[in-house]
């Protein structure tokens, strides 16, 4: 029975997790902390978080049975935090892979595998898991193989144009989301595929040529004076063009792994390449493809838990993948806490009483819902959201204008689990539904009664399915919000302003609702409103 | 060292590093620089970026490797069309063999210098290259038959050998989460672009193999 602390001290995406019997205590991620996203800050180390982890857990990093740190790591910081005793470092790649197999909930075969724009020798790692143990079977080295997150990373650096610092006026690491977004509405276009072409290219499981940033970073730069990016339509024609050459050279990658390794029929991803959800559509299709999983905080910020879980297979201590209810890892605050804040501020306090929400959500409100624990990784699952009605396409506008957003991207839903298979069309990896990271299509029919969470030109969504089981207290609000609207779908949006990670403390929240971000506040077993 | 390709003038120069110039009607081009392992027909990406002889605000005018040592390396320039995208113009890799080459011994110890101009003489019969020794020990110069071919001639190449101090913006001084990276967050298998290991741990015997890649 042991503690294992991991911790990612890299460039970006700083994260500290505990790991205690086996099973996950506690995830911080460094930007809630230091409330600067970890797209906008390529130094720094994971001080706050660390902490703040020590503050909750009352376990010095140093006082841990096993400290765990990944490549590429931060050595003073490490052997400082570490105080003389010892610590490993893990292959930030298999660090990924480790995090995605063992939270994947999968038995029997399973291939992971793992693909970023590199971090200590490696874009990319494949392993074969079975029974709790991962074997690595294949990889590709930084310096002699390419990387397709790099051809995103330099593509959204460039696609605005550039400041007077040469700074992309989109960043990489931050907003290839929003590029990705912009994909379905653009046009296939055969000079553009070309082009973008030349600087990545696939066979035989291997991307190629190696130095893909740099090529990239010219073909974009050369792109730019050359007027490719001059009007949104050609920008849209960009994006979709790359996300197409992604999506071919990677459904042929996946093909070819199948062709490999026939019987490994369900598969766990991790690594930035994966927070593409249209992408994951795409793999999810497969037709020999039984599951895909992925790990849902994909990026960099998971790479401290996907070590800490490698410790405790290592060690026996997790024999066989663990089945997340949620990713809820981070700080909660119980109800005197959040009473001991309001003092500061002059709120009204109601009782929380659901039915009035679902009535509010249905009225076109738009409710703050912070409740328990901060969830882990990109997405906001029904802990640190904004709630409103998924029915109006004007709901678009009218968020992106209250919350200082420009998201091209429709908003993503929650769902009730029973009503998933009426709504979209494939029913694969429901697992990994929960935590919002694949796209799915919608079927015909609720297009138009759905249209603020509904990509209109490629009918997709981005669903977060939600169960008694891991989340009651939004299932009951959908399910009164059902009854009262017929819709089994809510809009769920990050609580966050343009520019900030999600909030992680109550002050955050009372902030948003006394600047009038959101109508309503739902915190706790309580509803804030102004005055 | 100038060539032409098409309306493309291209000037390299290895004498301090590695060195790439290149003048045409284009806004920018890329030079890039792989290295093939011994033993290896398959080149590694080692670093590169794109360079402008126009003025272009944030383009840099030249490309610049601080590679001091012995690497079996290649340069690529390529540019941008419409059609194809990213297109290779010229290659050149490097070859000494036939050309003059500077070895520049730094070491006041004469048998010192005796053993690394062992060395170099080693180097220079395997290569087949025409070696210019220039250390502080006149007789240990005239060992080489070019000793006089000296006057207004480019050498192809120039080597330190000696304990050259590493530059401050080698990664090893600032941050080693960065160990590799030079820009644009490219990794590479060499640590140090002066020397491929650190003088402070060889011997002397060490230090002449390591820059001269026996």
């Amino acid at each position: 029975m042991s503690t294992i602390y991991g911790i990612y001290t890299g460039y970006h995406s700083h994260s500290i997790s505990l790991v205690k019997d086996g099973q996950i205590v506690n995830c911080l991620e460094e930007e809630r902390m230091a409330r600067i996203k970890a797209g906008d800050r390529h130094d720094g180390l994971p001080e706050l978080s660390l902490k703040k982890m020590e503050e909750i857990t009352g376990l010095k990093f140093e006082d841990a049975d096993y400290r765990m740190d990944v490549y590429p790591h931060h050595s003073p910081f490490t052997r400082e935090i570490s105080n003389g005793k010892p610590y490993e470092v893990l292959s930030h790649q298999t660090a990924h892979c480790a995090g995605a197999y063992f939270t994947s909930g999968m038995e029997g075969k399973v291939l992971t595998l793992s693909y970023d724009g590199g971090g200590h020798k490696h874009f990319m790692k494949v392993f074969l898991c079975e029974d709790g143990k991962m074997t690595e079977v294949y990889n590709q080295e930084i310096s002699n193989t390419g990387s397709l997150p790099h051809v995103w990373a330099f593509v959204t650096s460039g696609i605005m144009g550039y400041d007077e610092y040469m700074e992309g006026k989109w960043k990489m690491c931050r907003d290839e989301g929003k590029l990705m977004g912009m994909a379905p509405e653009g046009q296939y276009d055969e000079k553009i595929y070309n082009i973008l072409s030349s600087v990545i290219k696939y066979e035989d499981l291997k991307f190629y040529p190696s130095g893909t940033a740099e090529k990239t970073k010219f073909v974009v730069d050369s792109m730019l004076y050359s007027g490719f990016f001059e009007s949104q339509k050609q920008r849209e024609n960009v994006s979709y063009n790359l996300q197409k050459i992604t999506e071919d050279l990677m459904i042929q990658f996946f093909n070819d792994l199948h062709n490999r390794f026939p019987e490994y029929t369900k598969i766990a991803v991790a690594g930035g390449l994966f927070a593409n959800v249209k992408l994951n559509q795409k793999i999810n299709e497969l037709p020999w493809l039984d599951e895909l999983y992925v790990y849902p905080p994909m990026g960099d910020e998971g790479l401290s838990l996907g070590a800490a879980l490698w410790k405790a297979n290592q060690i026996g201590e997790l024999p066989k993948p663990l089945k997340l209810k949620n990713v809820s890892f981070g700080p909660s605050y119980d109800d005197d806490i959040i009473d001991e804040i309001l003092k500061e501020y002059n709120f009204v306090k109601q009782p929380l009483d659901l039915s009035e929400i679902a009535n509010d959500i249905n009225d076109g409100k738009i409710i703050g819902w912070f409740d328990g624990g901060m969830e882990l990784g990109p997405r906001a699952l029904g802990n640190r959201s904004i709630l409103v009605r998924p029915t109006q396409i004007q709901t678009h506008r009218a968020l992106n204008m209250r919350l200082s957003r420009y998201d091209t991207m429709p908003f993503a839903p929650m769902i009730l689990e029973e009503y998933f298979d009426e709504v979209f069309t494939c029913s694969k990896s429901k697992y990994s539904s929960q935590f919002m990271t694949i796209c799915y299509s919608t079927k015909n029919e609720w297009m138009d009664k759905i249209p603020a969470v509904v990509q209109k030109s490629d009918k997709t969504a981005r669903p977060q399915i939600i169960s008694v089981e891991n989340n009651p207290k939004i299932h009951t609000l959908m399910t009164q919000y059902k009854e009262i609207s017929g819709i089994p779908l809510i809009l769920n949006t990050s609580f966050n302003t343009h520019g900030e990670p999600i909030i992680e403390n109550p002050y955050h929240a009372f902030r948003h609702l006394e600047n009038k971000v959101v109508d309503k506040l739902v915190m706790g077993n309580y509803v804030y409103k102004n005055r | 060292m100038y060539t032409k390709i098409d309306n493309v003038k291209i000037y390299y120069d290895f004498n301090d590093g590695i060195k790439v110039g290149v003048y045409g009607p284009d806004n920018l081009y890329l030079v890039e620089v792989r290295e093939y392992p011994k033993n290896s027909d398959q080149s590694r990406f080692i670093h590169s970026f794109h360079v402008t002889s126009k003025e272009i605000y944030g383009q840099k005018k030249m490309f610049f490797c601080n590679i001091q040592f012995y690497m079996d390396f290649e340069i690529l320039v390529y540019k941008f069309t419409e059609e194809f995208g990213l297109t290779l113009i010229w290659t050149h890799r490097y070859n000494d063999r036939d050309k003059l080459v500077v070895f520049e011994v730094s070491s006041r110890n004469e048998e010192e210098c005796r053993h690394w101009v062992d060395k170099i003489l080693l180097y220079s019969k395997l290569r087949g290259c025409k070696p210019i020794i220039r250390s502080p020990y006149d007789n240990i110069n005239k060992l080489s038959n070019e000793y006089f071919n000296i006057q207004g001639v480019e050498p192809y190449k120039t080597y330190k050998i000696g304990r050259n101090p590493k530059s401050s913006s080698d990664w090893k001084t600032i941050d080693d989460r960065f160990e590799g990276v030079l820009q644009f967050g490219n990794w590479k298998e060499i640590w140090s672009y002066e020397h491929p290991r650190s003088w402070n741990f060889l011997n002397s015997a060490e230090i002449v193999d390591d820059i001269l890649g026996f």
